[in-house]
């Protein structure tokens, strides 16, 4: 046969009947254009969640590294590890001292630390929001933050103003006076001095002791073979800790989370085109069947359909990009704003990839959603397409007749007629419940997750700052029973645990001290070393109550008997660095005596605890029973209170507490350790990536939504021949709603399996991985509980308004004679 | 004589088609008695198929009444025309309209489900052997012939044992043989079960099965028109 031109005729047929069926054909476009809507934003904003998961991980990192290397390290070692083929830069940094006092407060924590130029200029800069003036060049130079110039008293200082300070370096304590050349704000360490190169050489410290160093791997994904490797490679000593951030450590998994985040996206948008094409291309077959019979070839035919397609697809891509574009560069930061949302360094950036992606993904989900009908509709004979009434399962020829009651049966088989469509309302509904529940469960720990806790999770550790300083004899007692009871007066504090310490002598001939001081000093380096020539060794016997005894007491692998505790004849010894085996353990007893007294004591030691709570002036910390000590010593004083409030970060509470301390006359003097600031820390950090987390979520649960809400109506309009002849029988408008209701919770209830068995697998997977702190996991019941009410209601509610308006539309004779 | 069992008096029923109404009943007036078989013929578009609605229940007029058994159908709402439908009333349509989800059995025993009533299988299975589709019982309706499909559907009009049984053209798209044998089963059932029979047709010879014949002519029934066959 002669080719013959008719591509005016297909151009003319196609544009007529897209002008004829507008409704139709827009429903098309609203599709394509939903779906690049959705596909382009979420995948924007995803891509900032990721950059800003990133900056966060920065920010409580205080510096953009990867691994570190501490207690020293060799020129070899920094040699190898710049020469590796996976390490992108080494940074430096040293100990180099720390701040005695000034003539302002002389109980100050601020250290000195020298970091090289790598570490500050690439590593240091984006956890650095702000910075004035220059890192020093000149020994007396100093880079400082507002918090370490106000922990030294002198927070009105600026750049340029110089303070004299005592400080203690390895050559011993100096009163200088130095000049402030640069004022940074950021993250990181703040109670920190950064000295210039020159005074690092003149300190006396070596790298190879009191120095490490910050190492950044090239890609944001590495394997743990790559990082074990790198460890072997550095041949690292005994006294040397190779420490990789969890991220880093995590990454691999973190690459196939996101990976599989992007695959869900992904086939949420898939779903929801291939969803709404197939419906209505199969839904014109009869039509399509009516051109064949009129002398339309099948290929015609095709061509027909997948022209009217790729130009409405195009269409819709570029309507949906476009506003893709629009909310996510304007709306969403603008709601934010509205919203007083703190969007921090949150900047939701273009990136080439994902307009690539959405076009890739719309444009294959739109072929293969019209090839497939298209297909069937140019491959049945015309009289077949004429007698077309919707998908019929071809296959099967009998069928059982079921138990339970009518409704209960119709429901299910419904949901069995068309298995392809109902596993594709199943999988985006729980899709998008998954990812839901995955990042509110990511988003509602992220406190317990990544908040380092007090001990015995405390809200606030307050401390007596004199009890930690190296001269015993500058304590003073500033915690007093009245500082204590106008503390237990404040409302939202549950209960206070003391730590009360008494000062004591320990002779020098105690076995224990002894073992404890070689040891310790075989650890140190240089003059950290504890001078093995004194006589008594002075240190705080601290004192606990029962109930912090316990929860010592469980952590402990061979638990110390109570009774013994609380008598005063067993002691627990607080690590410090230094190890005693069981053996040891059990035999060793402590002598000491409270200072100015002459009679001795005598404790055994039978456990040992890790918590740096008990840490005070680096020596051996002795934990006793607080009643014990108040009933054997002549004097005991509060080293420290242990604050638990009623509701866990009650800004009402810390705002009290911290109004207590500040207007106490030795406010210089208390130290605090707070869950609540430590909480503001890493909000800061996230800068705004919830929120960005929270617009993927609510945007997922939309498209599932969508998906839910096209299928069901599509399907429900179609079946208006079933349900009207059901009506003629004698089905009821409740019987209907009933039915309708039913099928609708079916869909919920499969959606919500799929979610609680392989979503909550996933989620518990992700949470897993990114959980630090070994937080237990919690699911955010009051945001799952709403989610699941919206499906539940949209479920219910969809299928209930499309009846509804097909019924007000036409009378039931209208709708069975319209089939007739 | 049996008592009147429907009664429609001037029952008027348009439609607006773009600007124009269509007046598809005019004031029709009609009675049917209990177990008569009447068969109402008429051209296409003459309102037999609306006139079988608005008995029914499927639809309401714009005035007029629809007496059924006693009953005004214009008093009733929506729920108590279903339970009217379900109990009352048994519909055979031209296009069988048997639920395509459901197998014939489920099909036939629908309207007594919907009912909660208690399914009399020995009934059940009575009608199926007359109508000769027990075979038939688990098979899905595409995949019987357009014969069983008809005679599947007037099993499931019997099956819930209404007094009056709406057919509208029950044989059209049957073969004249199979059509022939349709009625003749229409016939029969409804003389042993004693129901009252309408049937829409424009077939005159499938009328002429009936007790009476009512034509009906451009939304009205035609003067005169009923005769008696039979």
């Amino acid at each position: 046969m002669l080719a013959n031109n008719d591509q005016k005729v297909i151009r003319r047929l196609s544009l007529r009947s897209m002008r004829a069926d507008r409704k139709r054909y827009g429903t098309f476009l609203a599709a394509a254009a939903i779906a690049s809507f959705l596909l382009f934003c979420v995948l924007t904003i995803g891509l900032t969640y990721l950059e800003l998961l990133k900056l966060q991980t920065i920010r409580i990192n205080g510096a953009d590294y990867d691994i570190q290397l501490i207690n020293g390290f060799t020129r070899e070692q920094k040699e190898k590890l710049m020469k590796d083929e996976h390490v992108s830069s080494v940074g430096v940094f040293a100990y180099a001292g720390y701040v005695e006092k000034t003539d302002a407060d002389d109980t100050v924590h601020t250290g000195l630390i020298y970091y090289d130029d790598v570490f500050w200029k690439e590593q240091k800069s984006r956890a650095v929001d702000k910075e004035s003036g220059h890192y020093p060049q000149k020994s007396n130079e100093l880079m400082v933050t507002r918090e370490a110039l106000a922990d030294c008293g002198k927070g009105e200082l600026d750049v340029g103003d110089s303070f004299v300070m005592t400080y203690s370096d390895r050559r011993g304590s100096h009163e200088e006076e130095f000049v402030i050349s640069g004022i940074w704000e950021g993250f990181g360490g703040k109670e920190v001095f950064c000295v210039s190169e020159a005074f690092y050489r003149e300190s006396g410290y070596e790298l190879s002791g009191n120095a490490g160093l910050f190492v950044k791997l090239k890609g944001r994904f590495v394997t743990k073979r790559t990082l074990a490797m790198l460890e072997e490679s550095v041949g690292k000593t005994d006294r040397q800790i190779f420490y990789v951030n969890s991220d880093t450590e995590n990454s691999a998994y973190a690459l196939a989370g996101t990976a599989g985040l992007g695959f869900i996206i992904c086939l949420s948008a898939y779903l929801l085109i291939y969803n709404i094409f197939y419906l209505s291309v199969a839904g014109k077959v009869r039509y399509y069947g009516l051109l064949q019979a009129l002398g339309m070839t099948k290929r015609q035919v095709r061509r027909l359909v997948m022209g009217q397609m790729i130009l409405i697809g195009a269409a819709g891509i570029l309507f949906g990009t476009l506003a893709g574009a629009g909310v996510s560069f304007g709306l969403v930061p603008y709601v934010m704003k509205l919203l007083g949302i703190k969007a921090g360094n949150m900047e939701i950036r273009f990136h080439p990839a994902v307009l690539f992606v959405s076009i890739l993904v719309v444009g294959c989900t739109l072929y293969l959603s019209v090839r497939k009908p298209a297909l069937a509709a140019s491959c049945i004979t015309p009289v077949e397409a004429l007698a077309y009434q919707g998908y019929v399962p071809a296959e099967r020829k009998r069928k059982k007749t079921g138990r339970g009651s009518w409704c209960q049966r119709m429901a299910a088989g419904q949901l069995r007629k068309d298995k392809k469509k109902t596993a594709v309302v199943f999988l985006s509904l729980a899709a998008s419940l998954s990812v839901y529940l995955c990042l509110t469960t990511i988003i509602g720990t992220q406190g317990a997750r990544t908040v380092y806790p007090n001990h015995m999770d405390a809200d606030i550790v307050i401390r007596n700052d004199t009890a930690g300083l190296e001269d015993t004899e500058a304590f003073r007692p500033i915690i007093g029973d009245t500082f204590v009871e106008e503390l237990c007066q404040i409302e939202g504090i549950r209960k206070i645990h003391i730590l009360s310490g008494v000062q004591a002598e320990i002779p020098r001939e105690n076995e224990f001290l002894s073992v404890w001081l070689e040891r310790y000093n075989a650890l140190q380096s240089g003059n950290s070393a504890i001078e093995s020539s004194r006589q008594d060794y002075r240190a705080w016997i601290c004192g606990i109550d029962e109930a912090e005894f316990d929860y010592l007491n469980q952590s402990l692998d061979e638990p110390v008997d109570k009774e013994d505790f609380l008598s005063g004849k067993k002691c627990l010894v607080y690590h410090s660095g230094v190890e005693f085996s069981e053996e040891e353990l059990g035999q060793m007893t402590v002598r000491f005596r409270e200072e100015g007294t002459e009679k001795y004591q005598e404790t055994g030691v039978a456990g040992m605890v890790y918590e740096g709570y008990y840490g005070f002036s680096g020596g051996p910390g002795i934990i006793m029973s607080g009643e014990y000590l108040a009933s054997a010593c002549e004097e005991t004083d509060i080293l420290s209170l242990n604050v638990m409030y009623d509701k866990e970060y009650d800004e009402e509470t810390e705002r009290a507490v911290r109004t207590l301390i500040n207007t106490d006359e030795n406010a210089s003097d208390f130290y605090c350790e707070s869950k609540y600031d430590n909480m503001q820390e890493i909000r800061a950090a996230q800068s705004g990536r919830m929120e960005v987390g929270s617009c993927i979520a609510i945007l997922l649960l939309l498209v599932g939504i969508l998906n839910y809400i096209n299928t069901v109506s599509a399907g429900i309009q179609n079946r208006r021949r079933s349900l009207a002849v059901m009506e003629s029988l004698g089905m009821s408008r409740r019987q209907v709603r009933e039915l309708l209701v039913r099928e609708g919770m079916l869909y919920a209830g499969g959606s919500m399996a799929v979610t609680f068995t392989a979503g909550m697998l996933v989620t518990y997977s992700l949470f897993q991985s990114m959980n630090s702190m070994g937080a237990p996991f919690r699911i955010p019941l009051a945001y799952l509980a709403a989610a699941m009410v919206l499906v539940c209601l949209a479920c219910i509610l969809i299928p209930l308004l499309t009846y509804r308006y097909m019924d007000q539309k036409e009378s039931l004779a209208e709708r069975i004679r319209g089939f007739e | 004589m049996n008592r009147i069992i429907i009664k429609t008096s001037n029952l008027k029923k348009y439609y607006q088609m773009g600007e124009s109404a269509v007046k598809a009943l005019d004031g029709v007036d009609f009675e049917a008695r209990e177990r008569e078989f009447v068969s109402i013929i008429g051209k296409s578009g003459s309102g037999k198929s609306t006139l079988l609605h608005l008995i029914g229940g499927l639809d309401v007029p714009d005035s007029g009444s629809v007496i059924v058994d006693g009953v005004n159908l214009a008093d009733m709402d929506n729920e108590q025309l279903a339970i009217f439908r379900r109990r009352k009333v048994g519909f055979i349509f031209q296009n069988y309209n048997l639920i395509p989800d459901l197998n014939i059995y489920e099909n036939i025993i629908f309207p007594t489900e919907l009912d909660g009533g208690h399914i009399d299988d020995e009934f059940i299975h009575e009608i199926m052997a007359v109508l000769r589709i027990s075979a038939k019982r688990e098979m899905l309706p595409s995949q019987l012939s357009g014969g069983e499909q008809q005679r599947a559907a007037i099993a499931r009009a019997l099956a819930a044992k209404p007094s009056i049984i709406l057919a509208d053209e029950p044989t059209g798209n049957l073969d004249t043989a199979t059509g022939h044998e349709v009625m003749g089963l229409l016939k029969t059932l409804s003389k042993k079960y004693q129901q009252t029979m309408v049937i829409i047709t424009h077939d005159q010879d499938i009328a002429q099965i009936a007790d009476r014949i009512v034509r009906i002519e451009d939304g009205r029934t035609v003067k005169g028109g009923d005769s008696y066959a039979g």
